[in-house]
């Protein structure tokens, strides 16, 4: 762990950067509501369309609500959604991936193959469907974008365990008659570890903008719920007389995407797995 | 004692064969291979690499089912894989593979390493674990400290030593020791030779001893099997296989052990250039493009004949061993 930390502090700029934007949007999130100025949902904290200034350090919206408030509240909104779409995928497809890896056998060859079948539906389209039909509700967003990374984090987990299961190691763990559940548990997840924290990270930064995407076209969060996706999409008509309304959350969005992007990267590195830049989205 | 502990009875084992989405052709690597081994005794089993040697550890172990033919512990027939084995057949039979940077779990203590079959066959936790740990250290010469590191950061013969002590945890009557010294130092590998003798003699331990180094096999082994691309060639006790009559690849074996000495009497390779061409027939005897005295038309096709020539020593050839000793009078010694 030492070593670890020790490569993170040796990385580039741009990594140590990242990583510092990363934990002050973490920061906000975890405390932003104590100090934000403003309730995020009162109207009229200020007249409409106040350009920004030091009372409202981002202006305010149609509605007269403090933009700054709304950022700084939207934030847990954000990260709470993407961490828990991110971590049921990389939970349901880590353990998958692994018990597939560990089984090779009929079960694994046939489910792989209904995950390349899977693979190739373009989420975005087929989660719309899914919630226009039943209705977009945060647990059934999380699921349906938990169920597509899921799929991509299986087949990511699942070729870093095919290296380890032919280890001599599992071999002795089947020799012992040990349960396929306990040698995935015991001998082949601590071994794809590092591969599981990347992923992650990295499907977290993929979750904040597909939520926000969702969010967006209107199927994700419900005003006047202060997401960056749905503020953005409310704000589309004043773009030209009162950008800020619409500049705060994206930058906020976007400074968030590539920190956590980069981040994803140097923890990468620092793990000795080279570049994830390469992976599919 | 007469009772074998482990016995295979003409085994055939063949690689390959259908999957659901794969079709290979199957391929035969080991042929009528029959061995027994009786309780606190070393069997080896030599030959050189693709010899099917591990083929037939594997087996025992319960990772490969054998296309024909028993294996039979303690007379009960346990030809079938380790899934559908008891617990009680899982702890009696122990492997120790040969490079223990991959038999241990990189991520794992070496308390953990040696405590989870303490855990699984005697449900042994918290103290009474830490305390058997503890014992199994002190059993392979390693301190009580080691405990607490990772495999990572001990050396190879340390590591063999923490695989040792994991497979004598199951209490076992039979380790499957698979080339356990052939990744270590000369030096190391002699360590670790006196410490499974030493383990042997105390707990009556029975060891299958898969090799290809014919020092180790004499230095430790009580019954000698030599083995060719997948057929037995000859059987008996390190003194019978190392002094004549040769099965014909035991003498090209010994003869291609380098001599310390080279003025001390040698064994001369009959004529290295005398290759046959013509490969074997599946049934033949698998060594007869490579033998000096081969019978051209019956080696090919016929599977060699057993020939007893005393209580343990057996060989297969189809030249008689009387004319055999005749034509192999230099001993090595």
């Amino acid at each position: 762990m030492r070593r670890s930390w020790e490569t993170i502090r040796d990385l580039p700029a741009p990594y140590l950067l990242a990583t510092a934007v990363l934990a002050i949007h973490l920061l906000v999130a975890l405390t932003g509501p104590l100090w934000a100025p403003f309730d995020p949902v009162k109207l009229s904290a200020g007249p409409p369309f106040t350009s920004p200034s030091p009372d409202h350090l981002f202006g305010t919206d149609n509605f007269g609500r403090d933009v700054f408030s709304r950022v700084v509240h939207g934030e847990r909104v954000v990260l709470l959604l993407a961490f828990s779409a991110s971590g049921l995928a990389v939970l349901v497809g880590a353990s998958l991936g692994v018990i597939l890896a560990y089984l090779r056998n009929w079960v694994d060859e046939s489910a792989m193959r209904v995950v390349d079948l899977l693979l190739t539906i373009p989420p975005l389209i087929l989660s719309l469907l899914l919630l226009s039909a039943l209705g977009s509700g945060y647990v059934i967003m999380i699921s349906t974008v938990a169920f597509f990374f899921a799929l991509r984090v299986l087949t990511v987990i699942r070729a870093a365990a095919l290296n380890v299961v032919t280890e001599d190691f599992v071999t002795a763990a089947r020799l012992r008659g040990e349960s396929a559940w306990s040698v995935a548990r015991r001998e082949v997840l601590p071994n794809v570890m590092s591969t599981v924290l990347v992923e992650f990270s990295l499907r977290t930064g993929y979750a904040v903008l597909f939520i926000g995407g969702l969010s967006f076209l209107g199927f994700g969060a419900a005003p006047p719920t202060p997401e960056w996706g749905l503020m953005i999409s409310e704000a589309r008509p004043y773009v030209t007389n009162a950008p800020w309304i619409v500049l705060a959350p994206s930058l906020a969005l976007a400074s968030l995407v590539v920190s956590l992007s980069l981040f994803t990267e140097a923890i990468s590195e620092a793990l000795g797995l080279g570049s994830s830049r390469v992976r599919d989205v | 004692m007469t009772e074998a502990l482990l016995e295979v009875d003409n085994i055939d084992i063949t690689y390959g064969g259908r999957s659901l989405f794969r079709r290979r052709p199957a391929l035969p690597t080991v042929q009528g291979a029959s061995l027994s081994v009786r309780r606190s005794e070393t069997v080896a089993l030599v030959g050189e690499s693709g010899s099917g040697k591990t083929t037939i550890a594997r087996v025992v172990a319960g990772l490969h089912r054998p296309s024909r033919g028993h294996v039979r512990f303690e007379g009960v027939d346990i030809t079938n894989l380790v899934g559908d084995r008891s617990r009680s057949l899982h702890r009696q039979i122990q492997y120790v593979f040969q490079n223990p940077d991959a038999s241990l779990n990189p991520r794992r203590r070496v308390s953990q390493i040696l405590g989870r079959p303490l855990e699984h066959f005697f449900e042994m936790r918290g103290a009474d674990r830490a305390r058997r740990v503890e014992e199994l250290l002190a059993a392979v010469h390693l301190p009580p400290g080691y405990a607490s590191r990772f495999p990572t950061q001990l050396s190879g013969g340390e590591r063999q030593r923490v695989a040792i002590a994991r497979a004598l945890a199951a209490k076992p009557k039979l380790i499957v020791c698979d080339e356990v010294v052939s990744a270590l130092d000369v030096s190391v590998q002699a360590n670790i030779l006196t410490l499974l003798a030493e383990v042997q003699a105390s707990e009556g331990i029975a060891y299958l001893f898969i090799t290809h180094d014919l020092a180790v096999v004499r230095w430790i082994a009580h019954h000698v099997y030599v083995l060719y691309l997948g057929r037995i060639l000859e059987g008996g006790t390190p003194a019978e296989i190392f002094a004549p009559p040769y099965q014909p690849y035991t003498a090209m074996l010994l003869e291609s052990v380098p001599e310390p000495d080279p003025s001390g009497p040698l064994l001369r390779a009959e004529d290295p250039t005398t290759e046959s061409s013509v490969p074997p027939q599946p049934e033949g005897c698998p060594f007869t493009p490579r033998c000096p005295h081969r019978l051209d038309q019956i080696c090919e096709r016929e599977p060699p004949p057993h020939q007893r020539l005393g209580d343990t020593h057996e060989i297969w050839c189809q030249i008689p061993a009387g004319e055999l000793a005749r034509r192999q009078s230099v001993v090595v010694s």
